[in-house]
C-alpha cells in the first residue's frame, strides 16, 4: 500500500506513469514481448474446445508453466510452444482455431483421438509447421486451402479420417511435403497431377477413398517417389505406359480399382519390391518382362481378366516370396520354371484355366508355405515331389482334374495344416502315411473315387477340425480311432459304402458339431451320438440304421429329414412303420419328464451359448478357394513365418487355457506377455495389446502384414497376429532371455554386462535397424512404426550408453574411455528432436562397428558376395564385407567416422550447451 | 522370344540377359545421344558377368563423394555394382557401366542418399568426367558453405536431363553456362541465395519441361519465354519486377504458373488466355493492377486462381469474367480492392469449393447463386460493403461453421423467417443482426447478438485475446509501479 500513496502525492509522476502505461498497451497488443502468454492462453482455448473425458490435460491450467504441461514442448530459448502431441488420448471435440496463434509450431500430432469438426482455417498460420498429423480421427470436411500457406511442412498425414471434397491442386504449392498420406477418407475427384511435379515427394498414400479420373503419366515426374499406394479407390483408364520411368519406386500399389486395358511391356523398368495391380479389370497376357523385375517381393496380378500363359521367365525371380496370380483367364501349363523361385513362400494359381499336369518341379521350393491351384483344368497325377516341400502348410488342389493316387510321401509334409484334394478323380486308399502329419486340421479328400477302408490311424490326426471324405467308395467300418479327434468339428462320410455300426467312441467328440454319414451301408442304433452335446448338423438319413431315436436329449431336436431312409429307425416325430407308443405318456407329467424338460432346455441354452460363441466356420465343402482373409468376422489367426505351426485362433485358447494367467510371463505398460507351447514344441510369445482404437483395426492389420515379412537376425520376428476380442495379440519367437531392456534395467540384474557386451549389443540393434530402415524388401512402413523405432533406438543405443557413463560398473570392465564418449555423443545425436538431425542407422551402425573389437576370426576373413539365399545380406553385409578387412585397429575412428561426427558436430555443441 | 514394338522416334536394341531368353526392349527416352542400353536395372544380380564400371567415372565418383565430405566411398570397389542409394548406372552395348544419376542430401530415411557435410562440401568439377550423366540432385548440401553454381555444370551438355540444386544455400547469379544444358527437362533450384537476374540464355533451354527457380533473391524483368513444352514455372518469391511477359503464350503446355511474392507490375496480359492446360495460377502478392484480362475465362482446365494481394485499382468483377472456369475449385481474390457487386454468374460454376473475396470494397448483396455451390466448403466475404439478406440457409449456415465469414459487414443481416431463428449461434459468429422487414414485425429492430448464448465470435475472439494481453499488461505495469514507488 505504501506505494500507492506516494503516487497520490506526486501527480507529475502519475501523468508519466500513465503514458507508459498506453505506450506499453499498445506495444503489448502487436510485440513479442508477451509472446509466450499468448501461447499459455492458446493452448487453454484449445483445451476449451476439446472433449478430455478422461481428463488428461487436468495440468492445463492458467497458473503453471505451460511448458511442462502434458504433450508441450517448448523452445529452450524463446520459451514458444514448438511440438504439441496429444496423439492418443481420448480427447473428442473439435480443433480450436486458437492453434493458429502458437506461431512456433513445428510440430503438430493430434491423431488417434476422437476429433470431429473440421481442420481450422487458422492452422495455416503456423507457419513454422514441418509435421502435421491429425490421422485417426473423424474429422470431416475438405481439406483446407490454408493448408498450402504451410511452407515448412514436409510430414502431412490425415488418414483415417471422414474428409470429403477432393485433393486441392494447391497442395503442390507446399515445396517441402515429403511424405502425404490421405488413406482412408472419403476424398473425391482426380488425383491432382501437379502433386507429381514436386522434386522431394517420398511417400504418396491415398488408399480407400473415393478417388475417380484415370492414372496421370505425370506420375514418373517425380524423382524421389519411393511409395505409391492408391489401393481401394475408384480409378479407371490405362495403366500409363510411360509407367516405367518411374525408376524411383519401391511400392506400386494400384490394386482394387477400375483399370482396364493391358499392362504395359514397360512396368519391367521398375525396381519396386511391392507390385499390386490386383482387383482391377486388366486384360492381356502378364508380360514377360515381369521375369526381369528381380527385386520383386511381391507380385500380385490376381482378380483381374488376363488371359494367356504364365509367363516361365517368372522362374527367375529368385527373389519372390509370393507370387498370386489367382483370379484370372490364364490358360497352359504351369511353367516347370517356377520351381526355381527359391525363396516363394505363397503361390497361389487357383481360380484360372490352367491345364497340364502340376509340375515335380515345384518340390523344389522348399520354402513353400501355401500352394494354390484349386479350380483349374489339372490332369495327371499328384507329383510325389511336392513331398519335398517341407514347409508346406496349406496345399489346395480342389477342383482339377487329377488323378492316380495320393503319394504315400506326404507324410514328410509334417508343418501341412490344411490338405485339400477334393473333387478330382484320385483312386485308390488312403495312405496309412497320412495320419503321420500330425499338424493337419482340415483333410478334405472329397469327391474322388477313393476306394479301400478308412485307416485307423486316421484317428492319430489329434489336431483335426474338419474331415471329410464324402464322395468316395470307401468300404469298411468307421475306426473307433475317430474317438481320438478331440478337437474334430466336422465329419463327413457321406456317400460312400461304409457298413458297420457308428462307433460308441464318437460320443466323446465334445467339439463336435456336425456329423454327416448319409447314404452309407451302417447299422446298429444311435444311442452312441447321445453325449455329443455340440452336435448342431447331424445325417444319418439313408442307411440302414434301427432302433429307437433317443428321447429327451439334442438328437430329438434333429429334423425327419436327418433320419429318414433308415426303415428300422424309430422316432415319435416321422412317420416312420415303428408304432408310436410314446403319445400315451404324455398325460401325467412325471418328474423324470420334468428333469428331461429342464436337461433339455439346459441343452439348448448352451446350443445358443456354442452358436453365439463359436466363430462362424464357412461350409466344409462350399469353401472355395478364393478364401483371401478379408470379410473374417471372427477372430481369425494370421500366420506370418511357416515355423509357426499352429492352426487356429481355437488351438492357442485351449493351450493357453483362454490366456490364463498362469501362462503370463511379463507385463508392459500396453500389453500382456503370455508364453505359449505349440505343438511342435516350440515356444512362442503372445503380446496381448490392450484394444485401444476398434477403428484402426484394418490399418493395424496391414501394418503388421508388413511387419511380419521382416526377418533379421537381431530383429524379433513377428510370426502371426490375431484380432480378437480379448485384445490383438501378436505372436513373437520366445526370447530365453527377454527383451534387452530386461537385461539392462530389469531387477535382477543376474549377469553384469560388460563394456564389450553392451557395445556388441547395441551394433547389433543398430543392425537390426539399420535393415528395417533400408534393407527390407517390402519397404512399407508407416510413419508410426518409424517414429517408435526412434524411440527404439533411444532406448537401446542411447539410454544404454548414457546409463552407463554414470554407471560405476562400466568403467570397470572398459578400457578406452574415447569409446565410451563417442558413443555417449552418438547417442546425443539419436536423441535429437529433428529426425534430420539425426544420423541414420547406417550411419550409427558404422560408428559402432568401428568401436567394436574384431576378435572373432570370421569376421576378418574377407567373405565372397553373399548367397543368393540370404536376402538379409543386400546393403548391410556387402557394405561389412568391404570395411571389415581394413578395420583392424578398432580403438582409433576411421575417416568416415570421423567425418560423421564433424558432420554432427555443431550438433552436439548445441546439445551440450 | 522376342518383343517387338514399333514406335517410330524409338531405338530398338537387343539385350542378351543372364537368362537364355533374349529381349528386345525400347529405349522410351531416346533424347540422348549415348549409347546406353536402357534394360531394367536388376538390383542384385546386375554386373555379375563380369561387366564394369567404366575406369574414368568411377573415379569421378570417388571425387565427388569426397568433396561432398563422402571420403568412405572410395571403399567401394565397383560403384555400379550392388545398389547404392543416390548412384544409378546404365551398362552400354559392351556391357560396360556409367554413371547417369548422382544424387546427395538427407532427402529422408527412406532415400538414403549420401548425406553432405555442409560446412566443407562442395561440387567437385570431377563431375564434368561423366559423360552419360542425366541426373544431379544435391538437396540441402552446401548450406554453411555458401558458393555459386558452378559454371562448369554448364559442360554437361547433351546429356543432362534433371538438375536439381535444392536448399543448398547457393550464393550469386545463376550461371549463363546452363543455357547450355540443351537436354534439361528439368531445372531446379529452389530456395537459394541467388541473386542477379533470370538468364536469357534459358530459352534456349527448348526441351525443359519444370523450371523452379522459387525462393531466390532474382531480380529483373522474367526474360522471355519460349519452352513449349514447359508444364511447371514456379518463380515465387523472388524480387522480380516488370511485366507478366505476354511470351507466355509459347508455353501452352503450362499446367502450373506460381509468380507470386514478387514485384510485378501491370496487367496481366491477355495471353494468359493461351494457357488452355493451366491448372493453377498464383499471382498474389504483387503490383499487379487492373482490370482482369476477359480472356481469364478461357481457361477451361484451371481449377486454383489466386491473385490475392494485388492493387488492382478499383477492379470491377464484370459479369462473364470467370464464365468458362468450370473446373475452378479455389478462387483467392482477397484484398485485390475490388469493388461493384458480386455476379451472379460466379454461384453457377459448378465445381467451386473455396471462394475468399475477403478485405475488398464488394458492395450489393451475396448473390442468391450461391445457393446453387453444393460443394463450398469456405467462403469469405469478410470486411466488404455488402448488403442485404444472407440468402443461406441454415443447413448450410450450420454445415459451414466457421468457414463462413460474413462479418465486418454492417449492411448484412438475415431473416428469421429463413429457419435460422433456432440455430442462430452459427451466424452470431460472423455478428450477423436480424433483418428489419415489415413482415417480421415481432422480432425487435436490429439487434446485435454476438454477446448471445456463450458463442465467441472471431470477431470478438480477438479481441479478447486482446483484452487479455491488456490485462497482463496491466499486471505487468503494477509490477512496474512496484518498483518505482520503492525507489522513491
Amino acid at each position: 500500500m505504501a506505494f500507492c500513496f506516494k503516487f497520490v502525492l506526486k501527480d507529475g509522476f502519475l501523468l508519466r506513469v500513465l503514458v507508459l502505461v498506453l505506450i506499453f498497451l499498445s506495444s503489448s497488443s502487436f510485440g513479442l514481448a508477451d509472446n509466450e502468454d499468448d501461447d499459455g492462453s492458446a493452448l487453454l482455448e484449445i483445451k476449451k474446445s476439446f472433449r478430455d473425458v478422461d481428463n488428461v490435460l487436468y495440468e492445463w491450467a492458467d497458473s503453471s508453466d505451460y511448458c511442462y504441461w502434458r504433450g508441450v514442448t517448448c523452445d529452450n530459448v524463446t520459451f514458444n510452444v514448438i511440438a504439441l502431441n496429444l496423439s492418443g488420448l481420448n480427447l473428442g471435440g473439435e480443433i480450436s482455431p486458437s492453434v493458429g496463434d502458437l506461431k512456433g509450431l513445428l510440430a503438430i500430432d493430434l491423431s488417434g483421438n476422437h476429433l470431429s469438426g473440421q481442420i481450422p482455417d487458422e492452422i495455416g498460420d503456423c507457419l513454422a509447421l514441418k509435421s502435421l498429423d491429425l490421422s485417426f480421427n473423424v474429422i470431416e470436411g475438405d481439406i483446407p486451402f490454408s493448408i498450402s500457406k504451410l511452407k515448412q511442412l514436409e510430414i502431412l498425414v490425415l488418414k483415417n479420417n471422414l474428409l470429403t471434397g477432393p485433393i486441392p491442386s494447391t497442395l503442390s504449392q507446399i515445396p517441402n511435403l515429403k511424405y502425404l498420406d490421405l488413406a482412408t477418407n472419403m476424398l473425391g475427384g482426380d488425383i491432382p497431377r501437379l502433386i507429381y511435379w514436386n522434386e522431394v515427394l517420398q511417400y504418396l498414400g491415398l488408399r480407400e477413398n473415393n478417388l475417380t479420373g484415370s492414372l496421370s503419366p505425370d506420375m514418373c515426374q517425380l524423382t524421389g517417389l519411393w511409395y505409391f499406394d492408391v489401393r481401394n479407390n475408384s480409378l479407371t483408364g490405362n495403366i500409363p505406359l510411360n509407367i516405367g520411368n518411374c525408376t524411383s519406386f519401391q511400392v506400386l500399389d494400384v490394386s482394387y480399382n477400375q483399370l482396364t486395358g493391358e499392362i504395359p511391356f514397360n512396368i519391367g523398368f521398375l525396381q519396386v519390391a511391392t507390385l499390386s495391380l490386383q482387383g482391377n479389370k486388366l486384360t492381356g497376357k502378364i508380360p514377360s518382362v515381369i521375369g526381369l523385375m528381380q527385386a520383386l517381393a511381391v507380385l500380385d496380378l490376381s482378380c483381374n481378366f488376363l488371359t494367356g500363359p504364365i509367363p516361365p521367365i517368372l522362374g527367375n525371380l529368385t527373389y519372390t516370396e509370393k507370387l498370386y496370380l489367382h483370379g484370372n483367364k490364364l490358360t497352359g501349363s504351369i511353367p516347370p520354371e517356377l520351381g526355381n523361385m527359391t525363396m516363394l513362400h505363397y503361390l497361389e494359381l487357383n481360380d484360372n484355366r490352367l491345364s497340364g499336369h502340376i509340375p515335380p518341379e515345384l518340390g523344389k521350393l522348399t520354402d513353400l508355405y501355401e500352394l494354390n491351384v484349386a479350380n483349374n483344368y489339372l490332369q495327371g497325377p499328384i507329383p510325389e515331389n511336392l513331398s519335398s516341400c517341407t514347409n508346406l502348410n496349406n496345399l489346395n488342389l480342389y477342383n482339377n482334374k487329377l488323378n492316380g493316387t495320393i503319394p504315400p510321401a506326404f507324410q514328410k509334409l509334417e508343418s501341412m495344416t490344411y490338405l485339400n484334394l477334393s473333387s478330382n478323380s484320385i483312386k485308390g486308399p488312403i495312405p496309412i502315411e497320412l495320419s503321420r502329419i500330425g499338424n493337419l486340421d482340415t483333410l478334405d479328400l472329397s469327391n474322388n473315387q477313393i476306394s479301400g477302408s478308412i485307416p485307423s490311424s486316421v484317428g492319430d490326426l489329434e489336431h483335426l477340425l474338419k474331415l471329410n471324405l464324402s464322395k468316395n467308395r470307401l468300404t469298411g467300418y468307421i475306426p473307433a480311432e475317430f474317438g481320438n479327434l478331440r478337437s474334430v468339428m466336422r465329419i463327413d462320410l457321406s456317400y460312400n459304402h461304409l457298413s458297420g455300426q457308428i462307433p460308441q467312441e464318437l460320443g466323446q467328440l465334445q467339439n463336435l458339431l456336425s456329423l454327416r454319414v448319409e447314404n452309407n451301408n451302417l447299422t446298429g442304433d444311435l444311442l452312441s451320438l447321445v453325449n455329443c452335446f455340440s452336435l448342431s448338423d447331424l445325417n444319418v438319413s439313408y442307411n440302414n440304421l434301427a432302433g429307437n431315436i433317443p428321447s429327451g436329449n439334442k438328437l430329438s431336436k434333429f429334423p425327419p429329414s436327418s433320419f429318414v431312409g433308415n426303415p428300422d429307425l424309430c422316432g415319435t416325430w416321422i412317420d416312420s412303420t415303428c408304432h408310436n407308443s410314446h403319445s400315451t405318456e404324455r398325460a401325467p407329467i412325471s418328474k423324470a419328464a420334468i428333469l428331461g424338460i429342464a436337461l433339455g432346455a439346459l441343452v439348448i441354452l448352451l446350443m445358443i451359448l456354442v452358436a453365439v460363441c463359436r466363430p462362424h466356420n464357412p461350409p466344409p465343402f462350399s469353401d472355395g478357394t478364393l478364401d483371401k482373409p478379408i470379410h473374417h468376422i471372427s477372430p481369425k489367426l494370421v500366420i506370418l513365418h511357416m515355423n509357426m505351426a499352429l492352426h487356429v485362433y481355437e488351438d492357442i485358447m485351449r493351450m493357453t487355457e483362454n490366456l490364463s494367467e498362469k501362462y503370463i510371463i511379463g507385463y508392459g505398460a500396453s500389453s500382456t506377455v503370455y508364453k505359449c507351447v505349440l505343438k511342435n514344441c516350440r515356444p512362442v510369445a503372445i503380446k496381448r495389446l490392450y484394444s485401444h482404437y476398434p477403428q484402426s483395426l484394418k490399418e493395424f492389420e496391414t501394418e503388421l502384414e508388413t511387419v511380419g515379412s521382416i526377418k533379421h537376425r537381431n530383429l524379433v520376428c513377428l510370426q502371426g497376429y490375431s484380432l480378437s476380442p480379448s485384445g490383438n495379440l501378436l505372436f513373437y519367437d520366445y526370447m530365453e532371455n527377454g527383451s534387452l531392456w530386461d537385461l539392462l534395467h530389469g531387477p535382477a540384474k543376474k549377469q553384469k554386462l560388460d563394456w564389450d557386451t553392451r557395445l556388441k549389443i547395441a551394433l547389433g540393434a543398430a543392425q537390426g535397424l539399420a535393415y528395417l530402415h533400408h534393407d527390407c524388401s517390402p519397404r512399407r512402413k508407416a510413419v508410426d512404426n518409424e517414429c517408435n523405432l526412434h524411440h527404439l533406438i533411444m532406448s537401446k543405443t542411447a539410454n544404454n550408453a548414457v546409463m552407463e557413463t554414470v554407471d560405476p560398473d562400466i568403467s570397470a570392465t572398459c578400457k578406452d574411455l574415447g569409446a565410451v564418449k563417442k558413443i555417449f555423443q552418438l547417442a546425443l545425436l539419436c536423441s535429437k528432436r529433428q529426425p534430420s538431425d539425426r544420423p541414420t542407422m547406417h550411419e550409427v551402425t558404422r560408428v559402432l562397428e568401428s568401436l567394436v573389437p574384431t576378435v572373432t576370426p570370421k569376421q576378418a576373413i574377407p567373405l565372397p558376395l553373399p548367397p543368393p539365399s540370404t536376402k538379409v545380406a543386400s546393403y548391410m553385409e556387402e557394405y561389412s564385407n568391404i570395411k571389415n578387412p581394413g578395420m583392424i585397429n578398432c580403438t582409433s575412428m576411421s575417416t568416415s567416422d570421423a567425418q560423421l561426427f564433424l558432420k554432427f558436430g555443431e550438433v552436439i555443441s548445441q546439445t551440450t550447451e | 522370344m522376342m518383343f517387338f514394338f514399333s514406335f517410330p522416334t524409338l531405338v530398338v536394341v537387343l539385350v542378351w540377359l543372364p537368362i537364355v531368353m533374349p529381349f528386345t526392349i525400347i529405349l522410351t527416352d531416346s533424347g540422348t545421344p549415348s549409347a546406353l542400353v536402357d534394360a531394367p536395372q536388376t538390383g542384385f544380380s546386375m554386373n555379375k558377368n563380369g561387366a564394369r564400371t567404366n575406369p574414368r567415372e568411377q573415379a569421378a565418383v570417388y571425387e565427388i563423394m569426397k568433396a561432398t565430405g563422402n571420403g568412405w566411398a572410395t571403399d567401394i570397389p565397383d560403384v555400379c555394382r550392388g545398389r547404392w542409394h543416390g548412384i544409378e548406372c546404365m551398362p552400354d552395348k559392351d556391357e560396360v557401366y556409367h554413371v547417369v544419376s548422382l544424387s546427395f542430401g538427407a532427402l529422408s530415411d527412406d532415400t538414403a542418399f549420401p548425406t553432405c557435410d555442409q560446412k566443407r562440401s562442395f561440387i567437385s568439377p570431377a563431375i564434368t568426367k561423366l559423360p552419360h550423366l542425366r541426373t544431379l540432385f544435391f538437396y540441402r548440401c552446401f548450406s554453411y558453405n555458401p558458393q555459386p553454381i558452378p559454371t562448369f555444370l554448364g559442360q554437361l551438355g547433351p546429356t543432362l536431363q534433371t538438375l536439381v540444386l535444392r536448399e543448398n544455400g547457393h550464393v550469386g547469379p545463376i550461371p549463363t553456362e546452363l543455357g547450355n544444358l540443351t537436354s534439361l527437362k528439368v531445372l531446379d533450384l529452389h530456395k537459394n541465395k541467388l541473386n542477379g537476374s533470370i538468364p536469357v540464355s534459358f530459352k534456349r533451354l527448348t526441351h525443359l519441361k519444370s523450371m523452379d527457380l522459387s525462393v531466390n533473391r532474382l531480380t529483373g524483368q522474367i526474360p522471355g519465354l519460349n519452352n513449349p513444352g514447359l508444364s511447371i514455372l514456379d518463380l515465387n518469391q523472388n524480387l522480380l519486377t516488370g511485366y507478366i511477359p505476354p511470351s507466355i503464350a509459347n508455353c501452352p503446355s503450362l499446367l502450373k504458373m506460381d509468380l507470386s511474392r514478387n514485384h510485378l507490375s501491370g496487367p496481366i496480359p491477355d495471353e494468359i488466355g493461351y494457357l488452355r492446360n493451366l491448372v493453377l495460377l498464383d499471382l498474389s502478392y504483387n503490383q499487379l493492377l487492373g482490370p482482369l484480362p476477359s480472356a481469364l475465362g478461357k481457361l477451361g482446365a484451371l481449377q486454383a486462381l489466386i491473385l490475392k494481394g494485388n492493387p488492382m485499382d478499383s477492379t470491377m468483377i464484370t459479369g462473364n469474367w470467370f464464365d468458362g472456369l468450370k473446373d475452378l475449385m479455389i478462387l483467392i481474390l482477397s484484398d485485390t480492392s475490388l469493388h461493384g457487386p458480386i455476379p451472379e454468374s460466379l454461384g453457377l460454376l459448378p465445381s467451386l469449393r473455396v471462394i475468399h473475396l475477403d478485405r475488398n470494397k464488394l458492395n450489393g448483396s451475396i448473390p442468391t447463386s450461391f445457393l446453387e455451390l453444393k460443394g463450398l466448403s469456405e467462403l469469405r466475404l469478410n470486411d466488404n460493403q455488402l448488403t442485404g439478406q444472407v440468402p443461406f440457409v441454415r443447413e448450410t449456415v450450420w454445415k459451414m461453421g466457421q468457414k463462413l465469414r460474413l462479418y465486418n459487414n454492417t449492411g448484412l443481416c438475415y431473416d428469421p423467417q429463413n429457419g435460422l431463428d433456432d440455430d442462430i449461434d452459427s451466424l452470431v459468429i460472423s455478428g450477423i443482426s436480424y433483418c428489419e422487414t415489415s413482415r417480421s414485425t415481432s422480432i425487435p429492430t436490429t439487434m446485435h447478438l454476438s454477446n448471445g448464448l456463450g458463442h465467441k465470435s472471431i470477431f470478438e475472439w480477438r479481441s479478447s485475446a486482446q483484452i487479455c494481453s491488456t490485462s497482463i499488461g496491466l499486471q505487468v505495469l503494477l509490477l512496474m509501479m512496484l518498483l518505482l514507488g520503492n525507489l522513491m
